[in-house]
């Protein structure tokens, strides 16, 4: 209605002021209105080179005098003069127009749109990490599935402190986080490239233990077994390691203490995943696989007996139950570290004889600040009484 | 009153001092000879319009004038022939083309120039027998070549009303009788309004008093909003040009001119009612039906015209 109304007048005016009809309309075409403005007074105008009274004054002169208003025009268009583009806004502090400016349409109208992909992008990758871990665990159970369906020796016993381990570790494997799950589906992955029939001894053993044991760990006992097959391991002659893993004869005597236990006369293959071992400490993990399983054998009667399962860490609480078991009374954990007792020290299970150790005396200075850095440290050296070497952030100390 | 005439002299000394500072030739000039202009510029567009335009307002004043122009002006005025040469050198071409601006052709603008050289020299005399010459109305406040232009201008003005008065052409005087008829007035009937005689007289009362009452909102508004529409309207000016003349943007102009028709719309309404007797809806219906006629009486009227 507005804009309507002021094209109406525009009309008007063009109409009404047009060409002839301008000079009657101002009423100047008669006689003078007032004196004119001189030359300099002329240009001084036009270039707006007057102080603001005079300017005023001369305003109301050339608004009313068709003749100076004329020659006004044509030496301001001949002048050029450079305006500014905007009027200054009066009456709005700086800090005001920079808010302003921030929730201006221009800018929401691309600010709203982008924040809204951000936040369903960011609900997407959620979703998605969220079913890729779920995935991972499917598959976990996909490898003990075709184990549990396996023939079962009735003969099988699980040896009792396995099933301790077992029932203290069922819940921690049921909550294991999402990377203890991947790395069972990448065990399961080397698994399956093992030799077909070893592999499904192998699994079998391990449904024999996880049958035994009711404990959750059954499906960890299954995933190391692929590796550490012993080809001379026959069904029903007596036990004996598979393979030696002379890397580690720590793991080795464990094996063999697991062996006893049982009192099973199923021959039995240990071995150790070093790498996988290694990997998982390094990123602390609390769980430790150590399976123990039958090899191949081409008679497919021999039952397989399962091995043990150590150090499902139970942080600082499962440390007593830890110290009940026999075999576990030489590794502790602490801080999300193994450590092995070796002679009078305790030494991180991911400590590797190369890895030259820095020595920290308790007490000195240097100590004060690697656990003012690492506090962690500094409960391992209170935990773990003597020399302590552990591995932190890929470096290793002894702390005595 | 003492006081105040010493500040402002001591005010001009020390303006003057900092404008042949400023020069970049100063012609051999002194302060002293400055100030006379100087205190004529103050005093015309300063002490005129405030006599008690602070200290600091006149220093700003004076430091915004032109002082290689001003020193030229002044040493030419002093018969410098160095500052005359240099004057012609630089300004010919000005001068020449303001005066081809204004002039029809060639040979009226080559007189109109040398008529302007001729004024400026001083060739003429006044009344009591000096040299008069119109480089003494040069102030310095705007600049030379701005000034000579509008020299040239009013000379170019005056020259041709002269001759206005004299001869009327033709064209003139069939849009003076085509454009300005008003009912009563005995003149000729716009030739797109004869179809129908009772609406023809019914729409020229409606439009005499909607002419009569925009003439009025016009002539009551502002100085400058006033000179807008007459820029616009009148002298067909873009906007761009308009706002040259009032020293704002074109964005600015536009800005002010939709403000104005409003502000016009308004009023005119309120004058009809109050002072024609116009009813509201009369009013609405008017506005749009007489500037629908008025497009078609122009319309009409350009079509006669290039018939004829």
């Amino acid at each position: 209605m507005k804009s309507a109304g002021n094209n109406e007048i525009d009309l008007l005016l063009r109409r009404l002021g047009g060409r002839g009809g301008g000079e009657s309309f101002d009423g100047n075409s008669g006689p003078e209105v007032g004196p004119h403005l001189d030359a300099d007074e002329l240009s001084a105008y036009a270039e707006n080179a007057l102080p603001q009274a005079a300017r005023a004054r001369y305003t109301e002169h050339v608004a009313d005098c068709a003749r100076c208003r004329k020659i006004v025009t044509q030496l301001a268009i001949a002048a050029g003069v450079a305006l500014p583009a905007v009027e200054p806004v009066v009456g709005r502090s700086a800090l005001a127009r920079f808010f302003a400016s921030l929730f201006s349409s221009a800018v929401l109208r691309y600010a709203i749109p982008s924040l809204t992909a951000v936040v369903i992008l960011g609900i997407g990758l959620m979703i998605f990490r969220d079913q890729s871990h779920s995935r991972f665990v499917a598959e976990n159970k996909q490898v003990s599935s075709p184990v549990a369906s396996a023939p079962v020796s009735s003969t099988a016993v699980a040896p009792p402190p396995a099933a301790e381990f077992g029932k203290a570790n069922s819940g921690l494997v049921a909550t294991e986080s999402a990377k203890s799950a991947s790395r069972g589906a990448s065990v399961q992955a080397e698994q399956t490239k093992a030799p077909t029939q070893t592999a499904d001894k192998n699994e079998k053993a391990g449904d024999e233990v996880r049958r035994e044991d009711a404990a959750a760990n059954k499906e960890l006992q299954a995933k190391d077994v692929s590796n550490n097959n012993a080809p001379g391991a026959m069904a029903g002659a007596a036990p004996k390691p598979a393979v030696a893993n002379a890397s580690e004869p720590e793991e080795k005597r464990e094996v063999a203490k697991l062996k006893k236990d049982t009192e099973t006369d199923q021959p039995v293959a240990a071995n150790r995943d070093e790498e996988k071992q290694r990997k998982v400490d390094e990123k602390g993990r609390k769980v430790d696989d150590v399976s123990v399983a039958q090899t191949p054998a081409k008679t497919e009667t021999a039952p397989a007996v399962g091995g043990r399962l150590l150090g499902l860490s139970r942080g600082r609480q499962a440390a007593p139950a830890d110290k009940k078991a026999p075999e576990n009374t030489e590794i502790r954990t602490v801080a999300g570290r193994r450590f092995r007792k070796q002679g009078s020290a305790w030494v991180d299970t991911a400590f590797e004889s190369s890895n030259t150790p820095v020595n920290v005396a308790r007490g000195s200075e240097q100590f004060r600040a690697l656990v003012a850095d690492e506090p962690a440290i500094r409960t391992i050296s209170e935990q773990l009484d003597g020399e302590v070497i552990v591995v932190w952030k890929s470096r290793a100390y002894r702390i005595y | 009153m003492q006081s105040r005439a010493k500040e402002i002299e001591k005010l001009v000394l020390e303006g003057a001092s900092k404008l042949l500072a400023r020069a970049s030739e100063n012609h051999a000039l002194s302060g002293e000879s400055l100030t006379s202009r100087i205190t004529a510029a103050v005093e015309k567009y300063l002490l005129r319009h405030d006599e008690n335009t602070p200290a600091s307002d006149i220093t700003d004043f004076i430091d915004g004038m032109q002082a290689d122009d001003l020193c030229l002006i002044v040493a030419c005025e002093r018969g410098d022939e160095n500052a005359w040469n240099e004057l012609v050198t630089r300004f010919t071409t000005t001068v020449r083309s303001a005066a081809r601006s204004a002039s029809a052709n060639e040979d009226q603008a080559e007189d109109l120039a040398q008529s302007i050289w001729a004024e400026l020299y001083g060739l003429r005399t006044r009344k009591d027998g000096t040299a008069s010459s119109k480089l003494a109305y040069y102030s310095g406040r705007g600049s030379l070549a701005g000034w000579l232009r509008a020299v040239v201008a009013q000379l170019a003005v005056d020259s041709y009303r002269k001759q206005a008065r004299l001869v009327q052409t033709d064209e003139d005087a069939d849009l003076d009788r085509l454009v300005q008829e008003v009912p009563g007035d005995g003149k000729a009937v716009l030739p797109g309004a004869m179809q129908n005689p009772e609406q023809v007289i019914t729409n020229r009362f409606v439009e005499s008093d909607m002419r009569a009452a925009l003439q009025k909102s016009v002539a009551e508004l502002a100085a400058s909003d006033r000179l807008l529409v007459k820029l616009y309207y009148f002298d067909n000016l873009r906007l761009r040009e308009a706002g040259a003349v009032l020293g704002v943007h074109e964005a600015t102009a536009s800005r002010r001119l939709t403000r104005i028709q409003g502000e016009l719309r308004q009023r005119v309404s309120e004058i009809l009612i109050s002072e024609h007797g116009w009813t509201k809806p009369e009013t609405e219906r008017s506005f749009a039906e007489v500037a629908q006629n008025l497009d078609a009486d122009l319309e009409t009227l350009l079509s006669n015209r290039g018939v004829s």
